[in-house]
């Protein structure tokens, strides 16, 4: 392809980074022979991502790559990744993959006056010409400043020239360079403004003792890209995983295939079970009645032929089979048959995109028709409120769109009533919300239980009172003077 | 090659390599700026980028007294 044929093409022609979520974001990859840079503080996954960027080329693409490195030697590099499962070294033998070694030369240097970057200029493009490469990496630009500290100005001009040389060529080119602040100018020098067609930022927050990874599109010239903060993870053996916000579009087919929820009275409340691909919500005080619940409704799958998957991250294994037998289901023996699988994780135990991807891959894995989470208050605890949003978007439409039914729990704060913190973010984004709330009559205090909302369908409006045995729960006769159910809430629930 | 004169001759070997024609000896010697003088000694290898034209320095920072030895 010769630089006519791409300056007269109208739509840019998309290279794929294979970072799935990422790929959408930018509207189907990066534009071809462009020059992007990748800006972000030490630490926030730039060379990953870069490095990615040419590992997929080269395994998914068939597009061979040039590393120019101004940081590490290429040895180190090739030791660094084989962690994420790209074997650099043997890319490198088989004439795919070529390094430019431009990092710290260990002898003395003395720079006077004017110089051009002509010799980083031909070895790149000699490199190129060798493994007859598409994409080209820079990593990082910010060192190459800093070895030619005196002389911004002349390196500015340098880049840009290089910049257009590669483009002219048809490489797509990646650049990554440092930032200071996550937040504030761009890179460190701007080097931006003299190479980059695009620009992506990459951020590694620390918010409320958390580490919070983010990649955002900021520029893209020339086409369109989505805005803002993506969510994304580091993780070995895959590299840079973007969580994808796809429900945003809320594109999931809608069923009206009914399944169990474990208790035929509750079935009977929602006008005969819940939705196939919806999701519901129990929501009430500690010790009413929630993961009992959850236990009727991986039971009632089960029971029905169907795969559960259960997540606790409040109780053990241990206590929750011992709970589940309790109220007479044998969760070890639906285990030992394949019908079920328990995972119990303490929610501190990694961050909520990894979490998220845990779900995913355990999903397709073990091929669920339906899947509980117990608790999600338990696994707020770990996020920034964002963070725990954007957790539930791609959980909940995640379900969805595997046509699979989910049932999520959140505690209330209040024992009398009240709403979790959680049913603010999910009240909107469920299908159905299950109300578990104590109830005083005279002198006694009473478990009610109320289907508040039900997408779609019929459901009952009167709060019926129920028990709990050694034979699990038992629903009775509604309860006759309404009492508030929102007690303590201070507001309305909507 | 103004160089040549201030320095003994036959003392001094000067190789000018053309990075356009041999990237692969630029690649070798990990050439990134051009010009650079690189002056290849067996203890103490440096190297001078720019403006070679200020002979003195030039000298100075090689260590090479000029129509002398190092």
């Amino acid at each position: 392809m010769t630089a006519q044929d791409i300056d007269s093409t109208d739509v840019l022609e998309r290279v794929k980074t294979g970072v799935n979520a990422f790929d959408e974001l930018v509207m189907g990859g990066l534009p071809r022979a462009r020059t992007t840079v990748v800006g972000g503080t030490p630490g926030s996954g730039k060379t990953v991502f870069a490095t990615q960027f040419l590992a997929h080329g080269i395994t998914m693409y068939g597009e061979n790559g040039v590393l120019v490195t101004f940081e590490e030697p290429p040895r180190d590099i090739e030791a660094n990744m084989r962690g994420f499962g790209w074997n650099l070294a043997s890319w490198r033998k088989e004439g795919r993959l070529a390094f430019v070694d431009a990092s710290p030369p260990a002898n003395d240097e003395l720079v006077i006056g004017d110089f051009d970057l002509t010799g980083l200029l031909a070895r790149i493009q000699h490199s190129v010409k060798t493994v007859n490469a598409r994409r080209v990496v820079l990593d990082s630009l910010t060192q190459l400043f800093d070895h030619f500290i005196a002389d911004p100005k002349i390196l500015r001009r340098e880049l840009f020239h290089i910049s257009t040389a590669l483009k002219q060529s048809g490489l797509t080119v990646l650049m990554t360079a440092e930032r200071n602040n996550e937040y504030g100018e761009i890179t460190r020098h701007r080097l931006e403004e003299f190479v980059a067609d695009n620009v992506v930022i990459l951020r590694n927050v620390l918010h409320r003792e958390k580490r919070r990874r983010t990649i955002e599109v900021l520029k893209m010239r020339g086409s369109h890209h989505a805005e803002g903060e993506a969510p994304f993870t580091l993780l070995a053996s895959q590299g840079v995983v973007a969580v994808p916000l796809s429900s945003l579009r809320l594109e999931q087919q809608s069923s009206t295939v009914r399944v169990t929820s474990g208790n035929p009275a509750i079935d009977e409340m929602c006008g005969g079970g819940f939705f196939r691909d919806s999701v519901t919500l129990v929501s009430g005080a500690t010790g009413t009645g929630k993961t009992l619940l959850v236990t009727n409704f991986l039971a009632g799958g089960v029971a029905a032929g169907e795969k559960a998957l259960l997540f606790g991250y409040e109780e053990s294994k241990g206590q929750l089979f011992r709970n589940a037998s309790g109220w007479g289901v044998d969760f070890a023996r639906m285990e030992a048959e394949g019908r079920l699988k328990v995972i119990c994780l303490y929610p501190e135990a990694q961050s909520l995109p990894d979490h998220l991807l845990m779900i995913q891959s355990l999903v397709d894995e073990f091929q669920p028709n339906r899947i509980a989470v117990d608790s999600l208050s338990a696994l707020e605890r770990i996020a920034p409120d964002t963070g725990f949003r954007e957790f539930l978007i791609s959980l909940t439409s995640f379900i969805k769109k595997r046509e699979i039914a989910g049932l999520c729990t959140a505690t209330s704060k209040s024992l009398i009533g009240g709403e979790s913190a959680s049913e603010q973010h999910i009240s909107t984004l469920t299908d159905s919300i299950i109300l578990l709330r104590y109830i005083q009559e005279q002198e006694t205090m009473h478990r009610g239980l109320i289907v508040l909302k039900m997408r779609g369908s019929e459901h009952a409006k009167e709060i019926r009172r129920f028990s709990i045995d050694g034979n699990g729960m038992h629903l009775g006769d509604p309860f006759k003077e309404a009492p508030d159910v929102f007690l303590g809430s201070g507001g309305d629930f909507t | 090659m103004r160089l040549r004169k201030h320095m003994k001759a036959g003392a001094w070997k000067i190789e000018i390599i053309d990075v356009l024609t041999s990237p692969e000896l630029a690649e070798k010697a990990g050439i990134l700026a051009t010009p650079t003088l690189s002056y290849e000694h067996a203890i103490r290898p440096r190297r001078i980028v720019g403006d070679l034209s200020d002979t003195k320095r030039v000298l100075e920072f090689l260590g090479i007294m000029p129509d002398g030895d190092a």
